[in-house]
């Protein structure tokens, strides 16, 4: 058997830059790594020494994809450090900006990065000559999740409506209307997406490795703005103590942290929460999840783009569901923020974000100066998964010409979503072995 | 007519502020009445929603074109060819102006009028300011931003 040497430097359509190794020789795999190579950012840092209204701003600006879900945990953060209580009104609205980033950044991975793979093309481009009409339709989603979230956050990205205690401005009952009637307009579009994918889901490989999942659960809802720490594995753990679950540690071929809980390693997303609150999902994304196979606990993580593409469905009906509920108990539009002051203290605030389970973490002084700060991305949790998952899939591989390897190892990969840019955030650099 | 004004780049890199930069400059009465004037920052694949429903636009960016530093270019996007390989996709991280003006022309969402006001940087890295002679140029990337929209919307 001929040896095997891949080394694919900077793995395109993901967000940030990573690398994926495998060596092997005589059909024994020598090396399989997945290597973090993006610059630390410092977020952490640049927080310290900042006034406790600044911190929202400034840490939304860790994603341009996921900054509403680092602008909410950011808020829910400080509100827990302050002692703060929203009212029911802004926990609906948050929940729905929530869904609109979930809506955007889904769409984007599952019709822009993914799609190219099981159709078998390179990119989007080819897309558009093959498959004209289904790019048409999957521009049309993103245009709408982008308009919501410009509706719900005074931007399509980073946030500037969200503040401490609820809302700066908030939409008028009439907007809200509009918006609702453009979601529901969007099902059928999102129903001949769906069915696009089905058709070729065959594609995705029949690969499965035993992992622990890791997610916020709600007894009552499919959690994503507020809940506890749930694992498949079994187990409910307070926000607050998130550190004993995520057990952050430091490996020398990554920038960014590795995290694992009760086994080598977990998986958090849309996959993680799809095997935690499946129960919980809206009818229709129910059904979809069954016409894909999609069952808890699956442990195949290519299945995960098929649980975004569920959870988009899910977005659609949940947002329906609370913009009726609003206005059916009476939107209050000069609503004010809650009061408060700013005291010593620690809060921890999380949110499920499109990647996953998202924490941020921050030490006020008695005049609300930010001391510390520390934030675990949903892409750190995973890293050392997809490291695993690398480990056990390559060897199912060898038998395959390389650059049909290379291919497989890339859509591996990729059917985490990651967003590498985000979760390179080593504070202090010292390797401590 | 439709009409808008894109500007793109990221003024914390440096040069690359440009194209939103020189906005301020046009927001005198210069324009004709009725043109937009749209801060798109580095929009990727959004771009494509902002182009929709125009009947002509203005792309205001920094580029590469090999000219001296704060030389302003305005071109047909037809007219170019990219030098380099093509980024591989649409993603927030892998901005492409020409594959996202090719992808709005494919859809059949591009406006049938579009030119790109292009300026030439002298330094593109993360510093929130534009170089000395990028910044000189803005009144001329201004002026060649007022005459694309003159021809464009000239019937």
């Amino acid at each position: 058997m001929s040896d095997i040497h891949i080394h694919v430097e900077h793995l395109t359509r993901v967000e940030g830059h990573g690398n994926i190794v495998l060596n092997a020789r005589n059909g024994t795999i020598e090396q399989v790594q997945w290597q973090v190579s993006e610059a630390p950012r410092f977020f952490e840092s640049f927080v310290r020494g900042r006034p406790w209204h600044q911190l929202s701003h400034i840490t939304s600006r860790i994603c341009g994809i996921c900054s509403i879900g680092h602008a909410l945990a950011s808020l829910k953060a400080t509100e827990a450090a302050f002692g703060v209580a929203v009212s029911e009104q802004t926990a609906v609205l948050r929940r729905l900006a929530l869904h609109a980033e979930n809506l955007q950044s889904h769409i984007l991975h599952v019709g822009y990065l993914v799609a190219p793979d099981l159709l078998g093309v390179g990119s989007v481009f080819p897309l558009l000559q093959s498959h004209p009409d289904a790019v048409r339709k999957i521009v049309r989603l993103h245009r709408l999740a982008n308009e919501m979230s410009d509706l719900l956050c005074g931007r399509t990205t980073h946030p500037i409506t969200l503040v401490p205690g609820g809302f700066s401005a908030i939409p008028s009952a009439k907007q809200l209307k509009e918006i609702r009637q453009r979601l529901l307009d969007a099902v059928p579009v999102t129903n001949d997406i769906a069915q696009l994918v089905l058709d070729c889901a065959g594609a995705l490989p029949a690969f499965a490795r035993e992992t622990e999942f890791i997610a916020l659960v709600d007894d009552d809802e499919y959690a994503l703005y507020d809940g506890m720490i749930g694992s498949t594995d079994g187990g409910r753990f307070p926000v607050a103590d998130y550190a004993s679950v995520a057990n952050e540690f430091v490996v020398p071929h990554s920038t960014a942290k590795f995290t694992r809980h009760r086994r080598a390693s977990y998986m958090v997303g849309a996959l993680a929460r799809f095997n935690l609150s499946a129960a919980r999902l809206r009818p229709m994304a129910r059904q979809w999840a069954e016409k894909f196979g999609l069952r808890p606990v699956c442990h195949n993580p290519f299945m995960n783009n098929v649980a975004q593409l569920v959870e988009f469905v899910h977005s659609l009906e949940d947002s329906v569901y609370w913009i009726d509920y609003l206005l059916k108990r009476g939107l209050d539009t000069a609503e004010a923020p809650a009061k408060f002051k700013a005291r010593a203290g620690r809060g921890v605030g999380a949110v499920e974000v499109p990647r996953g389970i998202l924490f941020h973490d921050y030490t006020y002084d008695h005049d609300g100066t930010c001391e510390r700060a520390n934030c675990v991305i949903p892409t750190n949790q995973n890293h050392n998964n997809i490291n695993q998952d690398l480990a056990a899939f390559a060897p199912t591989l060898l038998q395959k010409p390389e650059k049909e390897i290379e291919r497989s190892l890339e859509m591996l990969v990729r059917a985490y979503d990651p967003c590498i840019s985000c979760s390179t955030h080593l504070l202090t650099v010292r390797f401590v072995r | 007519m439709r009409c808008a004004v894109i500007g793109l780049g990221n003024p914390l890199m440096g040069d690359d502020g440009a194209g939103i930069a020189v906005l301020d400059l046009l927001r005198d009465a210069s324009l004709p009445a009725g043109t937009a004037l749209l801060d798109a920052g580095t929009p990727g694949p959004a771009l494509l929603h902002l182009l929709d429903g125009l009947d002509a636009a203005v792309l205001v960016d920094a580029a590469d074109f090999g000219g001296a530093p704060g030389e302003v270019r305005a071109f047909d996007p037809a007219s170019v060819r990219r030098a380099g390989p093509p980024p591989p996709g649409l993603s927030l991280h892998e901005g492409d102006l020409l594959g996202v003006l090719d992808t709005a022309a494919r859809l059949g969402s591009a406006p049938a009028r579009v030119r790109i006001c292009a300026i030439q940087p002298a330094r593109i890295a993360p510093e929130p300011a534009l170089s000395p002679a990028v910044q000189a140029a803005l009144p001329a990337l201004a002026e060649a931003a007022r005459e694309a929209v003159r021809q464009l919307t000239d019937p």
